[in-house]
């Protein structure tokens, strides 16, 4: 199933987050709890590991890159 | 309020670390994030030599003076948490606090036990924007913190004693125009606590007297000399480092210009994992004297 990855909002007040680091690359498959890429707001680095088995299929967000919650970052297959 | 009394929360344990070498307790706080399995919360204070730490993600090159650092022997060093440059020296205060987490940011639930033991001393601080502790308006404590794998670490400076000459001569970010993706620093006027304490101790007994308010009569561990030794490893290949701290900056490019013969010179250069890439100088419609 093709899902989209998104970034998350992880304070209410959260307006945008960075996109710091891809820890997979296009192709690379997954399994639940391993981490795919950090963000950071509000001063934190939060790593966010997948919650699904899966396959990055295609990322659409560079490293450093300033996103809205909800904003598409990857698309993956799971 | 003790770290120990959140509601549903296990007990907190310390986590003693007396080292002041900055790589090395950079380490320790990782290894103890990453690798010591515990339920309960870990507190550790700890103090660095003179550092300059930049967040994970910024550009040390925009952010630190480096040739001021090298020339003073004062160490440059990226943490694993996000957030701005600070500077670090024996009169500063260091917490870190390692505590179960769901992934949502949350701030107050580690800065208002710290504000309240800051009270306790005689230190009028209260929390300043999100992640800051203040007296009067200026900033004492800034924080930043790191999640991964159901954990957060969120550790703060507190200002006791600091050189603050040389806080804002290494800390304060470059002369020069820097362009790059990354985080950047949010400089904010910023003071020491030491006044405010009737009897000013010096900074080993303000930070054991904090230690006594946030964990009460925790137990105390020590780390056995298997693990300090994986931490002086870490140190070695992580922190002390060019890879890690000035490689890992984003691409960046930078114009300036000196002084050569009198004369202005443009530059402007980029650089990408810590290299140069191209340069070019600008002198033109400028006259050098013979």
């Amino acid at each position: 199933m093709k899902v989209e990855l998104k970034m998350p909002r992880l304070r209410p007040e959260m307006k945008k987050g960075v996109l710091c680091a891809w820890l997979k690359d296009e192709g690379d498959t997954f399994e639940p709890g391993e981490a795919i890429y950090e963000i950071e707001t509000d001063k934190v680095v939060n790593q966010i590991e997948a919650e699904h088995a899966g396959r990055i299929t295609k990322l659409l967000a560079e490293e450093g890159d300033e996103l809205e919650p909800g904003a598409v970052l990857a698309e993956i297959e799971e | 309020m003790r770290l120990s009394m959140r509601e549903g929360e296990a007990a907190v344990i310390y986590i003693e670390n007396n080292a002041h070498d900055p790589a090395f307790n950079q380490a320790f706080e990782e290894y103890v994030f990453e690798r010591v399995a515990s339920e309960e919360t870990i507190l550790m204070l700890w103090r660095n030599a003179p550092a300059v730490v930049c967040g994970c993600y910024q550009n040390a090159f925009a952010e630190v003076d480096m040739l001021r650092a090298a020339e003073r022997g004062v160490a440059v060093i990226r943490r694993i948490s996000g957030g701005g440059t600070v500077y670090h020296d024996l009169g500063n205060v260091n917490y870190s606090v390692i505590a179960p987490a769901d992934g949502a940011v949350d701030y107050a639930r580690f800065i208002a036990p710290v504000v309240e033991a800051l009270n306790d001393l005689g230190v009028p601080a209260a929390m300043n924007r999100t992640c800051d502790i203040a007296v009067n308006g200026l900033k004492v404590s800034g924080s930043a913190q790191k999640t991964a794998k159901g954990r957060v670490l969120h550790h703060g400076t507190l200002l006791y004693d600091t050189d603050l000459k040389a806080l804002h001569a290494l800390a304060d970010g470059r002369r020069g125009k820097f362009a790059s993706k990354g985080i950047q620093s949010t400089p904010w006027p910023v003071a020491n606590m030491r006044a405010h304490l009737k009897d000013a101790p010096d900074t080993a007994e303000f930070a054991a007297r904090l230690r006594d308010r946030l964990a009460g009569n925790a137990e105390t561990l020590r780390l056995d000399e298997s693990a300090l030794s994986e931490i002086r490893k870490l140190a070695a290949e992580k922190y002390e480092t060019w890879d890690w701290t000035f490689a890992r900056s984003p691409a960046f490019s930078c114009e300036t210009d000196f002084t050569m013969n009198g004369a202005r010179v443009g530059l402007r250069y980029a650089a990408r994992r810590g290299v140069i890439e191209t340069i070019a100088f600008d002198a033109k419609n400028r006259r050098i004297p013979r």
